[in-house]
């Protein structure tokens, strides 16, 4: 294992389809040692290079963190996507070396629930993957309600059946196979929690579901698919301890439009969810879109921060405090 | 490097614990200024020259004896100095790796780890200790992983939790606490354990600090130095045994200062572990007595202005009311007023 | 000189409805009864989903159970110790159901005893609201002999344990529920520190 930059550069051992749609990828140390351990929930980012510049892509690890000598993660290809997603399908083979940045967690498990109920929907799964490896090891019931669209994407949860067994339960939606969130929620012991991974849709649902029921924001947890950087209309943007004004493309983040002019912003997650890049507005002519979960609605309305990693705007002048 | 270990010493009773000179000069000296108030004082910790913040974890002279000192406080009062929370078990693995890493590639003439899966082989050839046991199986060794790995280091060691946006104590092994009961203070949150410190909240380090370190990642590990002064080369300081060592406050004059006390350093190298996400605060005690200090003039020097100085909440917060006149008058011999030499000391 | 001149204690909520809950848990010891009436006139529409746990145990001797059996509410559980209420509270929680709020209202010792049991629970801060009731007299631990005393109201007092005269520190832990008290004349047998009343 090699570390330049804060990076650690990993050979790509296996690639798999798993779904018609994800590929799992096992990646090990190039020089065979072990590679830093980490907590369930965590994710890399995977510093993928292209004609312009490099995509920095954050993906879940689904390995054991017992097992330090490979690290997996599932990759969902994106059609619509900025290009990152494809590339990893289409570019990487077996043999090749990646550079990746060292597991951060943004989804970790409570160290105190006396039952953790995961929701998951699709690619959804693999930070949960992770965490079963941690609960099994500490002997804290939990149950996971996993849905898929049919019989040819439901390979991960069946892998999930075969470890856990009636612990992980399997709804098909081409069955009709419903998962009704409110029942899996309700009449649940105190100290539960409860883990959301999937789309907006079933986010939202489940946080619906468990409010009805009277659960509190501390025993709830979710995470949105990290859709890595932004796309939308371009803009300009001046940063002001450098003076420089850059010019955010459609397909490029603020805070890649920045990295690609050679400004470092210190990020982790890239995905609007840490806080790490908050960064103030000086001056704004306009509206920022700002799409993170990190900033507070009173921040959001007053527009006087912005997380450069998700967040665009609207407006003939920005100048932001990096 | 080659260490010349006393593995004789005693932090008790006849107290014949000394340091040799090589071992006063590598000492982390906290005082960058003639004045001391408490500061951020929080920076990388990367490896620096060949004294004590070259290590990862940081072992001198006194090992053998410092560990022989915490075994016979262990055995004294069971379940008064290593306490554990149930839910900290991963966090006890986390620090058991780290420190068999880090020992074993700082100091590979007296520790190896080799890593077979989950069966680890650990050899400790300064206390004889050549173990094999399963990692991420408790039963497999003779303490708990905390306590197992802590009685073959050096300095306390606490294990903290991160959770609803603050640290909360959960695990710890402190053999060697300033006048803080282990027991006590487990289960606090960072802001009620720093509750009796005196003038901080006011500063609102607290919230800054707290701050920097939920930020702390793993591979990234910061430090700071804190200190105090003591009487005689005692580790056993806790809340419980006060009795044994407050009288040791009344015996200090201007004469015996010099012999008598001592500059407690601590240096606390801190880390975020990787599995649980806690985050480890080794307090690493350094003692040197006010004539080891006198070994070198600007540190003398130095010290005599700090304790003239400080602020008296602080002084009466690290318990050396009573012999802060007699510890400053035995300085003020190596201080004639001049500038020059105190600029090295920093 | 000892340590004396520390600035620390818990910081109590006032109680009031908490938003989102299904079924409430309100209890409360001795003068806490007042806090406890006050919030069920708050919350009006919920008698039905609320259970009212009272201790008539007081040091100023306050008793509110007249005026709590005049509520409508799911039921009313009377104890005679606030030790045998927090016992009975560790059973219900045990059973409980996410949804639960609980409300505690009393003197700090009970409000922390009671808080052992919901922290047990992990109940969360956005699931439990505590009013402090009465006069703040502590609840001890003693460094030395491992023992708690309760309702202690001077700086310097006899430990009933291990008999050391004891001098309190305004440092107090949630896990123990107390305040920690050190040998008084530690330095110098026989040398107290000034008598005082603790800021009840």
């Amino acid at each position: 294992m090699s570390l330049s930059n804060g990076t650690l550069n990993v050979r790509v051992a296996r690639i798999e389809a798993v779904t018609p749609e994800i590929k799992r990828f096992t990646l090990v140390a190039t020089d065979g040692a072990h590679l830093p351990p980490f907590s369930g929930g965590s994710n890399v980012v995977v510093l993928i290079p292209h004609e312009n510049g490099t995509y920095r892509n954050a993906y879940s690890l689904m390995s054991s963190p017992y097992d330090s000598s490979a690290y997996q993660i599932a990759v969902r290809r994106v059609e619509e996507g900025r290009g990152g997603s494809l590339r990893m399908h289409e570019a990487v083979n077996e043999g090749d070396v990646l550079e990746i940045l060292r597991p951060v967690n943004l989804f970790p498990l409570s160290k105190h629930a006396r039952l953790h109920l995961f929701i998951a929907g699709g690619v959804g799964i693999t930070p949960v993957c992770s965490q079963l490896a941690e609960l099994r090891l500490r002997g804290t019931p939990f149950e996971v309600h996993l849905a898929v669209r049919g019989a040819e994407h439901a390979r991960l949860g069946e892998e999930l059946v075969r470890e856990y067994g009636d612990a992980v339960r399997l709804y098909r939606n081409d069955l009709d196979q419903r998962l009704d969130i409110s029942v899996v929620v309700a009449a649940r012991p105190l100290g539960s929690h409860l883990y959301v991974c999937g789309p907006e849709s079933m986010i939202q649902d489940a946080i619906d579901s468990a409010h009805a029921q009277g659960w509190t924001d501390s025993h709830i947890h979710y995470e949105r698919f990290l859709e890595q950087g932004s796309v939308g209309e371009a803009f300009s943007v001046t940063l002001a301890r450098s003076g420089a004004t850059i010019e955010v493309s459609p397909d490029q983040s603020l805070l890649e439009a920045a990295e690609a002019a050679g400004h470092s912003i210190p990020y982790l997650c890239r995905g609007g969810a840490c806080g790490e890049c908050e960064t103030r507005v000086l001056e704004l002519d306009g509206e920022i879109v700002h799409t993170d979960d990190w900033l507070s609605d009173e921040d959001k309305a007053a527009n006087t921060k912005i997380m450069p990693c998700v967040s665009r705007a609207k407006c003939s002048r920005l100048v932001i405090d990096c | 490097m080659t260490i010349q270990f006393r593995p004789d010493e005693t932090y008790r009773d006849d107290y014949t614990y000394a340091n040799s000179p090589e071992c006063i000069a590598r000492a982390p000296f906290p005082f960058p200024d003639d004045e001391y108030m408490y500061s951020m004082n929080l920076e990388p910790h990367v490896s620096v020259g060949d004294g004590a913040l070259k290590a990862i974890f940081d072992i001198d002279e006194h090992y053998i004896s410092e560990c022989r000192d915490r075994a016979i406080t262990l055995e004294k009062d069971p379940g008064m100095h290593y306490v554990s929370a149930p839910h900290m078990m991963e966090a006890q693995w986390d620090l058991l790796e780290l420190i068999m890493e880090s020992y074993a590639s700082d100091y590979p003439e007296y520790f190896t780890l080799e890593k077979d899966g989950t069966r680890w082989h650990w050899t400790n050839t300064l206390l004889n200790i050549d173990d094999t046991f399963t990692f991420g199986d408790p039963s497999t060794l003779p303490y708990e992983p905390m306590e197992y790995i802590t009685r073959q280091a050096q300095g306390d060691w606490v294990l903290q939790e991160e959770r609803d946006g603050t640290l909360y104590w959960g695990a710890g092994i402190a053999t060697q606490r300033a006048d803080y009961s282990l027991r006590f203070n487990l289960g606090m949150a960072w802001h009620e354990f720093h509750g009796p410190v005196p003038l901080l909240k006011e500063t609102g380090m607290l919230d800054r600090a707290l701050k920097f370190l939920l930020r702390l990642r793993c591979g990234h590990p910061v430090r700071r130095l804190n200190w105090s002064l003591t009487v005689n080369p005692r580790l056993d300081v806790s809340a419980e045994s006060l009795p044994d060592w407050a009288p040791d406050r009344t015996t200090v004059t201007a004469e015996n200062a010099g012999k008598l006390v001592y500059l407690r350093i601590e240096l606390q190298p801190l880390h975020r572990l990787p599995r649980s996400n806690a985050i480890v605060f080794p307090i690493r005690t350094y003692l040197l007595n006010l004539e080891d200090i006198a070994t070198n003039p600007a540190w003398a020097k130095r010290m005599h202005r700090v304790l003239k100085s400080l602020n008296q909440e602080l002084v009466d917060y690290k318990g050396f009311t009573r012999y802060r006149d007699a510890a400053v008058e035995w300085l003020s011999q190596f201080d004639d007023g001049q500038d020059e030499e105190v600029v090295k000391a920093g | 000189m000892l340590i004396t001149g520390i600035k620390s204690r818990p910081v109590y909520d006032q109680l009031r409805p908490l938003p989102g809950g299904i079924r409430h848990l309100v209890a409360g010891q001795g003068s806490g009864g007042r806090a406890m009436l006050r919030l069920l006139d708050e919350m009006p529409e919920q008698g039905m989903q609320t259970t009212l746990l009272y201790s008539q145990e007081s040091f100023s001797g306050l008793d509110f159970l007249a005026e709590l059996q005049q509520r409508q509410v799911a039921e009313l559980r009377v104890y005679p110790s606030n030790q045998e209420l927090v016992a009975d509270l560790e059973r219900i929680l045990g059973n409980a159901r996410m949804g639960t709020r609980l409300y505690l209202s009393g003197s700090e010792s009970f409000i922390g005893t009671a808080m052992q049991v919901a922290t047990h629970y992990d109940m969360n801060s956005d699931e439990v609201l505590r009013e402090h009731a009465g006069s703040f007299v502590r609840r001890i631990w003693c460094v030395h002999c491992d023992s708690y005393t309760e309702n202690v109201t001077q700086r310097v007092f006899q430990c009933p344990g291990c008999n050391a005269m004891l001098v309190v520190r305004d440092h107090y832990s949630r896990r123990l529920a107390a305040f920690q008290a050190v040998k008084a004349d530690a330095e110098v047998p026989g040398e107290l520190p000034e008598a005082e009343e603790l800021d009840t």
